[in-house]
């Protein structure tokens, strides 16, 4: 039964098919201009009945007798078929229209000249107007209209036509006021429906060009989750990825698109309440399980990840009930979003790192590291050296595995590494119920490898860090080099060494220029540079004389800055004669200030002192073409009186002589 | 984010099952870490590139002998050809890729066709962060040992 069933609709079908074909004459809906197809439909209809009315003409005149005028019948038939199939393959409904007019009116004409059957003949006029406007829109369905009701009123009035047709005057004013009649109503109504088309065109066009340039998706889709291929936004397909919507629903793109059958599960819940419409509409939209979901999509034969938002609406139309759905493609935002939170996270681990790092002395941290990095390599390797899994053997290496995973954690947990300690004691349990399995197998270790290697990459992440603050630290003493104080005091000693013909060095590896305040810079470079100066005036010795004394032939100058007790110390070192305290003592003899003291008896630490005071100038000992110099005193008075430090001296006769500047903070 | 370990665990499921379906017993053994650029020791490999919430690579690599051997298991016949072999290693790793994916289901990912990689000391260049992948050995009956090769990495 069936079988039948389906044997008969199968064949009913099969007939709606041909027969919509045949009066369609096989355009499918979307393909043509709404009103053009229609036209053709029309234009089919006429000429389908115009057929069967020229057959049954045909053969009653055959009946007749009538040869030539049953041949001229079928003639027309032949014709009609012709364009048919004129139509069927050009579509131009322009031609066809005219010729099925045409031929109408040569039907009519003939009609009224022979008067047909009963003399009824000429009301078939009155069906000329219709479709004469109908097929060739108003202007030239009046135009037909006005040469048929002119020629046939002639033919009517006078006597033009055969005898057997009779038309008495009162008749045939008849038959031209109602032709007029239906006429007249055929321009109205085409020209108020042509009106009222242009403004349902124009609105069309409208929302047309809107739905071809939103850039949002837009489309409607019914109870059934059928997507309306007609009403969609041009962006939705490429949104979407797909190039036709025909026969589609919503859920074959989720489907399509490697949706989680659980997502889709709850889309279905959730469009059904949208559907339902008893949830308030904000509330839905929050609980909306599409308001972003990523989707898989194969474009140019390669895989795709795409984020899209959609939003649901309940409307109805004509009626029914559809969702207006817009979505939108925020792959940009969430991928951004993402990489945002994950920098964020990673930025937020490493500045902990660093933060340890800093807080702990960096060879501790390089320890740890070398020594964790041994200790996962050497679980790694008892691992994979063993080929026995009996379960003693396989406890004892989760056992070793325990203890090294311990120790690592201990030295972590010194270190403040947190992070680490937190995934070591993830570890440290799993083996920990391991070792005392009795029926552990070698599988269990997976779990054990999985989370070594993830500690290692933390390790990893801390020895990159180092080398980054290694490399930061490298750049620091090479900006240093920089310094124009720096700058000044080599380029001092350079000058120096050049006229005197000396090859002094000058050591500032224990220098810091970034612990020197800027208001003590001045200062500083400019002391500095008198120092040097005197190291060059009293201090070095001929080259010939330091290799005597055994010393190194090239002179050095060090300079070191330290910061203890929230003081900064500033030594500056030469290995040059030292201070002389005869000299000293004979210089100050010449001076007016010290007349009527006791140099002779003054002591040494004393007698040091006497470089400081005012007048105590050394300069004419020095280059007349470096008199920079602050002089010793002023850098005495600078640092002792204004700055409230201290300067102590430090001499080894005949070895070397040392300034020890210090400053408050 | 599901760690490592999480995601390792299925595959290695899977390699047990895909096996065990062609009725070919196999022993796990313990699992090592090795180098990434280290030279495979094996002549043949059937790799499975993954995609989506998981990234990495599934590798199963094994000598010449052992995929025949497999392949014949596999086919239930002696007389195999290499591209029967081919054909056949390549299966397995789908498999397993395929079987582990079930297992991962709130895990969105894709798995490529898979490759046949042939030749003594190849290397295979893996694209996961770290610089070790995880190593599993199979032990058949007879002593002969084939391995699975897991890098694996959430992606969310």
């Amino acid at each position: 039964m069936n079988k039948l069933g389906e044997a008969i609709g199968g064949a009913f079908n099969l007939i709606k098919n041909l027969i919509v074909d045949f009066f369609t004459s096989g355009t499918k809906e979307n393909e043509l201009d709404y009103n053009k197809r229609n036209k053709i439909i029309f234009i089919n209809i006429a000429m389908f009945i115009s057929i069967f009315v020229l057959v049954y003409f045909s053969v009653t005149r055959l009946a007749e007798k009538e040869y030539i005028l049953s041949s001229f019948e079928l003639a027309f038939v032949g014709l009609i078929i012709f364009f048919l199939w004129y139509l069927r393959k050009t579509r131009k409904t322009t031609v066809t229209s005219l010729v099925t007019v045409s031929a109408l009116f040569a039907l009519c004409v003939y009609l009224i000249y022979t008067g047909g059957s009963y003399n009824s003949g000429s009301y078939w006029i009155f069906a000329f107007p219709i479709i004469a406007i109908t097929f060739l829109g108003a202007r030239g369905g009046i135009i037909y209209g006005i040469i048929m009701l002119i020629i046939g009123a002639t033919m009517m009035y006078t006597d033009l036509h055969l005898e057997t047709a009779n038309y008495y005057e009162y008749r045939t004013n008849v038959s031209i006021g109602v032709y007029l009649l239906i006429f007249l109503m055929a321009i109205t109504y085409e020209v108020a429906n042509n009106y009222s088309n242009k403004r349902l065109m124009a609105v069309k066009n409208e929302i047309q060009s809107i739905l071809d340039n939103i850039q949002d998706g837009v489309f409607l889709m019914d109870r059934n989750y059928l997507i309306q291929s007609t009403s969609c936004s041009k962006s939705l397909f490429d949104i979407l990825n797909k190039e036709s919507f025909e026969n589609y629903t919503f859920f074959d793109f989720l489907k399509d698109s490697n949706t989680l059958e659980k997502t889709c599960e709850s889309v279905k819940a959730h469009l059904h309440e949208v559907f339902e419409g008893n949830i308030d509409e904000e509330l839905l939209e929050d609980i909306n399980p599409l308001s972003s979901i990523g989707i898989d999509m194969i474009k140019n034969e390669e895989l795709i990840k795409r984020h899209l938002n959609f939003k649901f609406k309940k409307i109805n139309k004509d009626g029914k009930p559809f969702l207006l759905v817009n979505v939108k493609d925020i792959t940009k935002e969430v991928l951004l979003g993402e990489k945002l939170e994950k920098e964020i996270e990673e930025g937020d681990n490493q500045i902990k790192y660093i933060n340890q790092i800093i807080n702990t002395e960096i060879k501790l941290v390089k320890e740890f590291i070398t020594e964790s990095v041994i200790d996962l390599d050497d679980i790694n390797t008892e691992f994979g050296n063993n080929s026995d899994d009996t379960t003693k053997v396989l406890q004892d290496l989760a056992s070793m595995a325990f203890q090294k995973i311990h120790n690592i954690k201990g030295n972590a947990g010194i270190l403040g590494f947190e992070n680490i300690v937190n995934k070591l004691h993830n570890t440290e349990e799993i083996v920990k119920d391991l070792r005392k399995k009795d029926d552990i197998i070698a599988e269990d270790f997976l779990e054990i490898t999985t989370e070594i290697q993830e500690i290692g990459i933390e390790i990893n992440k801390i020895e990159e860090i180092i080398k980054k603050l290694e490399s930061y630290k490298l750049d620091e003493e090479k900006a240093s080099m920089n310094d124009p104080v720096i700058l000044t005091i080599t380029s001092c000693i350079d000058k120096l060494n050049d006229s005197r013909s000396m090859n002094v060095k000058l050591n500032i590896e224990r220098f810091n220029i970034h612990l020197i305040k800027d208001v003590y810079r001045k200062l500083f470079k400019d002391s500095l540079i008198q120092l040097i100066r005197n190291s060059f005036a009293h201090g070095f010795e001929e080259k010939e004389e330091r290799i005597a004394k055994g010393k190194n032939p090239d002179g050095c100058i060090e300079i070191i800055s330290y910061v203890e007790d929230e003081k900064l110390f500033v030594i500056y070192k030469d290995d040059g004669k030292g201070l002389n305290i005869n000299r000293i003592k004979a210089k100050a003899k010449t001076l007016e200030e010290y007349k009527g003291v006791d140099l002779e008896n003054m002591s040494k630490k004393e007698a040091v002192k006497l470089i400081f005071a005012p007048g105590f100038s050394t300069t004419e000992d020095v280059d007349k073409t470096s008199g920079r110099g602050m002089g010793m005193n002023i850098i005495h008075d600078y640092v002792v009186k204004k700055n409230k430090g201290k300067i102590n001296i430090q001499s080894e006769d005949g070895v070397n002589l040392a300034f020890k500047i210090e400053l408050p903070l | 984010m599901k760690s490592t370990t999480d995601l390792a665990r299925p595959f290695v499921d899977a390699a047990k099952d895909v096996f065990n379906s062609f009725n070919i017993e196999t022993r796990t053994g313990i699992s090592v870490l090795i180098d990434k650029q280290a030279e495979n020791v094996c002549d043949l490999s059937g790799i499975i590139g993954l995609s989506g919430d998981a990234v990495g690579a599934v590798v199963v690599s094994m000598e010449g002998e052992v995929a025949k051997l497999i392949t014949q298991k596999a086919l239930s016949k002696d007389d195999v050809s290499k591209e029967e072999i081919d054909d056949a290693i390549g299966e397995i790793v789908n498999m397993i890729a395929g079987n582990a994916k079930e297992g991962l289901e709130e895990y969105r990912i894709v798995i490529s066709l898979p490759t046949m990689v042939g030749g003594k000391n190849h290397t295979i260049s893996w694209r996961t962060d770290g610089n070790k992948i995880i190593s599993i050995s199979f032990r058949m009956e007879g002593g002969k040992t084939f391995y699975l090769l897991l890098a694996l990495e959430a992606s969310r």
